[in-house]
């Protein structure tokens, strides 16, 4: 069994069609990449993955159970964590804070729970942990709209791995940021991965994607036009088409 | 007691004051959501608590009690709307709420109308009537219970789960946070506070009318927020102080009230937009810088 799952997966915006019967499947241990072009459908599939926007038709499975409908929050604590193509940290609050927002939504269940203290050492030292794996411990108790956009991004996935997450959703993890913050960043994915966690995620930057994913799917206008691992995707000639434009015979 | 009179009404005036910029402070600081009509649950505690004790003989303790809750329900329900409508509209949702609950106190006769509801009993403890001095103490209960609640939500998951959606609600909610649910809970809670103000304030004054609660009233324990600092403790308290000591000491301040406090936004908002002590206000890293210098000779010796 799969650990995610997409049926014939559908979303439209009124007359545009973004995704159009996706049927994704990502195995438990995998780091499985989404590629296309600009506009191919990727984020909203993702977004639709997450929660963000109700499918048009299909299903989504996650772990055994169906999470088409469910709202972000109750996906996210089923154990999906995401980040955002455009970094989206909690900007006046600490490091410590983002990552411990995330980490307490486990006590929300209960009333009593929820009124617990969120910063006792125990926790903070928690959050320390997780900061320190992304490498932003000694900035903890800083505003995290101080940090660049690197950083930013690596605050964003260790606020989502405070989640404990079973599969973790990267949306575009090394846009912006120099080579040698991306070298990290593939480093720090292999490592998740290592300890047990899945890594979905969309990158354009090729040579993180081929270098990185055991898998890669490929979308264009929202349709799923070829899957397989990085071997097969670099020779599959609907993709060079499709990034590269067609071939004129003859010139 | 040597207190003069005077003072005691002013005590009592800027401490439910004090109730209202912290209780607005848990809708509109910690969770950021927009509330431009808290005079209107101000309003539904007194008049509930003015009903219940005038008209159906209830005790003032328990009367208390259900303008609290009376308030935090209709709270709740604008916590509902503030799910369906984005941040702009619902600030103005806010507004037309406390033209809609003073206009329903002015017109119907249940309300008692523009005469508003008069002979509204003092509170008594083992048989013995307040006087001002006993609302002095109430009141000052009523400030520190609202403190305590406001200190056991910052910090607390509940706290961080609202600063949370305050800073980006599709974040909060990809970190698990259901910002539905608590941006209803911090409205209730607000609002239920704001309630308690308002029963408290009923009985002191003993007639209440609907001009007590109109829109200019919801400015103003904004501005006393703003002025102090959204999302702190301390701001809301020092604003409330501020803002509700100052007509006392200025003549002109009660005169041109509207327009000095209007005027105060403005220049809150283009010098020091975190509030008088705010988080990383002027006044608060002067302070800071002052602690540290007292601190470092002790340390180095």
């Amino acid at each position: 069994m799969p650990l995610l799952e997409t049926r014939g997966l559908c979303k439209q915006f009124g007359g545009l069609q973004a995704v159009k019967d996706v049927n994704l499947r990502v195995e438990a241990g995998e780091i499985v990449g989404i590629i296309g072009p600009n506009g191919a459908g990727k984020s909203t599939l993702f977004n639709t993955i997450c929660g963000v926007y109700r499918p048009s038709s299909g299903e989504i499975w996650f772990a055994g159970r169906p999470i088409h409908g469910l709202r972000p929050n109750r996906i996210a604590r089923l154990g999906i964590g995401r980040t955002f193509q455009a970094s989206r940290p909690f900007q006046q609050l600490s490091l410590e804070a983002n990552v411990l927002s995330a980490y307490g939504a486990r006590f929300h269940g209960g009333w009593r729970a929820m009124w617990g203290r969120a910063f006792t050492p125990q926790h903070r030292e928690r959050a320390r942990a997780l900061l320190e794996l992304v490498g932003l411990a000694e900035h903890a108790q800083t505003e995290a709209r101080h940090l660049s956009l690197g950083l930013q991004r690596r605050l964003e996935i260790a606020r989502a791995l405070a989640l404990e997450p079973r599969l973790l959703m990267l949306d575009e993890p090394a846009a912006g940021i120099s080579h040698e913050e991306g070298q990290q960043l593939m480093a720090l994915i292999r490592k998740l991965r290592d300890k047990g966690t899945t890594v979905l995620l969309i990158e354009h930057n090729m040579q993180m994607v081929m270098n990185l994913c055991d898998r890669i799917e490929v979308l264009n206008y929202g349709v799923q036009i070829a899957a397989g691992t990085p071997g097969d995707i670099a020779r599959h000639p609907d993709v060079i088409e499709a990034y590269l434009g067609k071939e004129v015979a003859g010139a | 007691m040597a207190i003069p009179a005077y003072y005691v009404t002013v005590g009592i005036v800027t401490g439910i004051y004090i109730i209202l910029a912290l209780s607005l402070n848990i809708i509109t600081g910690f969770a950021g959501q927009p509330n431009l009509g808290h005079a209107a649950f101000f309003g539904i505690g007194a008049y509930t608590l003015a009903i219940l004790t005038t008209q159906f003989g209830m005790s003032f303790w328990l009367a208390l009690l259900a303008a609290a809750v009376a308030s935090g329900a209709v709270g709740s329900i604008l916590g509902l709307i503030s799910l369906r409508v984005r941040e702009d509209f619902l600030a103005i949702t806010t507004i037309g709420i406390n033209f809609v609950v003073v206009s329903i106190f002015l017109y119907h006769p249940f309300f008692g109308q523009a005469f508003g509801i008069g002979g509204i009993p003092a509170p008594s403890l083992f048989g013995v009537a307040f006087g001002r001095t006993g609302f002095l103490a109430l009141v000052a209960a009523a400030v520190l219970l609202v403190v305590w609640v406001s200190r056991r939500i910052e910090g607390s998951w509940f706290g961080l789960a609202l600063e949370s959606l305050r800073e980006d609600e599709a974040a909060a909610e990809a970190a698990g946070i259901d910002t539905r649910r608590f941006k209803v809970i911090a409205f209730t809670l607000g609002t239920a506070l704001a309630g308690l103000a308002g029963g408290i304030y009923a009985s002191f004054m003993t007639f209440i009318s609907p001009g007590d609660f109109t829109f200019p009233l919801s400015i103003t324990i904004l501005c006393m927020a703003v002025v102090g600092g959204l999302g702190t403790i301390r701001g809301p308290v020092a604003g409330a102080v501020i803002l509700s000591l100052a007509p006392e000491i200025f003549r002109f301040v009660m005169d041109y009230r509207l327009l000095v406090y209007g005027g105060l936004l403005v220049l809150m908002m283009r010098v020091q937009p975190t509030g008088l002590l705010g988080r990383d206000s002027v006044l608060v890293r002067r302070w800071q810088r002052l602690i540290a210098h007292r601190r470092r000779p002790l340390s180095a010796s």
